[in-house]
């Protein structure tokens, strides 16, 4: 594809929209805590579930903590073990999923046996397993959350790669007396970067929602530390009285994870309108 | 699809695994808090027969299971089996009633968005399911709690009783599956609509209500059925989440709670029971596709 042909493909399907939006919030996120006055963990027992104001901008929580530091440094956490997540699943799944299509016969045999019985977890479930399992904390659950998207991204790799095989080029590098390895990583690799990186952009919409589900339940870091899901949990007991607390981090979930949902279904029709798959 | 039972054994396998090979042992967990001596772990250790090999230990897993035996709660000393059997009604009435919803409005909306393709009503419905799949239930839970309880006061905030208590809580379980169905639900309905003998039954003058629920629907909704059986194991983990939020009890609770406490063996027990009522669920989405499907159906005959 040409590079001006593609930039206005770009443009044209709001692709660069929802990925200025997902840029603009990582930005937020990781340069935000240098910005924003507040010490997002300071507790001040005269200024407690302040509404919105002039000095507090998103309000107080119970503990007098101010929300917006909480948030930004909260974005910070959540993305943080999303992002970690999605690349213990990209990468775990592109080495499952190419040595399945690649190979096929017994070791895609060995493989997807591994994944159907994985699949057959309902997927909170076996994060809140393998957490049972790691213990909690940050680190446990970017590789709880992880580890429970490897199934569905190897499938995807491998079908991508089984019709990638097909190909006459990979044919032909085997035909001249390619290596495997370079056949792999010089042929099929370069070929389904397009659906890998659509489906890891939907992937880190999961991971986030997940990763806060967990929190939300108690499963993450000790609630002083600023996390999306916690911070809802918290906001819980004071729904009449100060619903600040839960709307900012609410809202700000459900931002994030919308903006990747788009920019992923974006990137899915942009890189292969051929290919199909249907988000379980 | 693989079979109900081996998914089930190799399950099973597996978390007897992950117990197996999980540092702090059960026996030392249990007598932690009572300042048990070495004599006495070693002695309950025995009891519990953490002394023998891996393949006896295995093996005596799996016979127990077969007789619904999931060993015993670290915490509380009682049967894993009873415990969850107590909790499993309140979590089974809210995932029917999420799935209700969630069949009902994904397939309703997607219907609707497909028939007014093109219109107002299918952005609409668009916007509205990006939104609903981008919301986690923690979220809309409170949103709901906040709205219909706090503010309209139509129904109670928390707590489980008459199902006016269940009314906010399946509504926001079924909700948060529902904007997956209809997207599938739209995008089937719209091939289907494209295909010849839709055209072919619009020339002979068949009216198009008549053409969508004769002709379209018995095809258009065959991926939907598979992705609503699919949806189904999200609506599990939703329900973990939808029973803190609305402080029910029921198996969410109960493992939230386990996990908390490292309690493994209810946590293994309680994702075996979602595991197997996941399988069983597509098994009857499946034998479901194979008794809509025309296709199929006359292969059959």
């Amino acid at each position: 594809m040409r590079a001006p042909a593609f930039l206005g493909r770009l443009w044209r399907t709001r692709a660069l929209l929802w990925g200025l939006l997902v840029a603009a919030i990582a930005l937020l996120s990781l340069c935000g805590p240098w910005v924003v006055a507040h010490d997002p963990m300071a507790m001040d027992s005269t200024s407690q579930l302040l509404p919105p104001g002039r000095h507090h901008w998103l309000g107080t929580d119970p503990f007098g903590r101010d929300i917006l530091s909480r948030l930004v440094w909260g974005g910070r956490r959540t993305l943080g073990v999303a992002g970690a997540a999605v690349l213990i699943t990209v990468g775990a799944g592109l080495l499952l999923g190419l040595l399945s299509g690649y190979f096929g016969g017994a070791v895609d045999e060995a493989i997807m046996r591994v994944v159907d019985v994985m699949l057959a977890f309902p997927g909170l479930l076996l994060i809140l397993g393998l957490v049972a399992v790691l213990g909690a904390g940050s680190k446990a659950l970017a590789v709880a959350v992880g580890i429970t998207g490897v199934p569905a991204f190897s499938r995807l790799v491998r079908s991508a790669a089984m019709s990638a095989r097909e190909e006459l080029y990979v044919l032909a590098a085997l035909a001249v007396g390619c290596r495997r390895r370079r056949v792999i990583t010089r042929h099929l690799l370069p070929n389904i970067v397009g659906p890998v990186v659509a489906f890891a952009t939907v992937q880190f919409g999961w991971a986030i929602l997940n990763a806060s589900a967990t929190s939300f339940l108690g499963l993450g870091e000790s609630p002083s530390v600023p996390e999306w899901g916690s911070m809802l949990n918290l906001g819980r007991g004071y729904l009449r009285a100060a619903p600040w607390v839960s709307a900012a981090p609410g809202l700000a979930i459900t931002l994030a994870v919308l903006s990747v949902n788009m920019l992923g279904d974006e990137l899915r029709r942009l890189f292969d309108p051929a290919l199909r798959w249907q988000g379980a | 699809m693989i079979g109900l039972v081996p998914t089930v054994w190799a399950v099973a396998s597996l978390t007897f695994l992950a117990l197996y090979l999980i540092p702090g042992d059960p026996a030392q967990v249990l007598l932690s808090e009572s300042n048990a001596t070495a004599a006495e772990i070693a002695e309950r250790r025995a009891e519990l027969g953490l002394d023998d090999s891996l393949p006896v230990q295995y093996g005596r897993y799996l016979w127990r299971l077969l007789q619904g035996d999931l060993g015993e709660s670290l915490f509380t000393g009682r049967p894993v089996t009873a415990t969850i059997a107590e909790q499993f009604p309140a979590t089974l009435t809210l995932a029917i009633a999420g799935m209700i919803v969630t069949v009902v409005t994904g397939l309703g909306l997607g219907i609707v968005a497909a028939v007014r393709r093109g219109s107002w009503l299918d952005a609409a419905v668009s916007g509205v399911s990006a939104v609903g799949i981008s919301t986690p239930v923690f979220w809309s839970g409170l949103l709901a709690i906040w709205l219909f309880a706090l503010v309209l006061d139509w129904f109670p905030a928390t707590g489980q009783g008459g199902l006016q208590y269940l009314v906010l809580p399946a509504a926001v379980l079924g909700f948060s599956s529902a904007g997956a169905v209809a997207r599938v639900t739209r995008a089937s309905l719209v091939e289907v609509m494209g295909k010849p003998f839709i055209l072919v039954a619009r020339s002979r003058g068949i009216g198009p209500r008549s053409i969508l629920f004769r002709h379209v629907l018995q095809i258009a909704l065959l991926p939907a059925v598979t992705v609503i059986g699919l949806q189904f194991g999200f609506l599990l983990g939703g329900a973990v989440v939808t029973e803190t939020v609305f402080a029910r009890q029921g198996l969410g609770r109960l493992v939230v709670k386990s996990v908390l406490r490292k309690d493994l063996p209810v946590v293994a027990g309680t994702v075996l029971v979602g595991v197997i009522c996941y399988a069983l669920v597509n098994l009857l989405t499946d034998l479901l596709y194979r008794a809509l499907d025309p296709r199929v159906r006359s292969h059959l005959r």
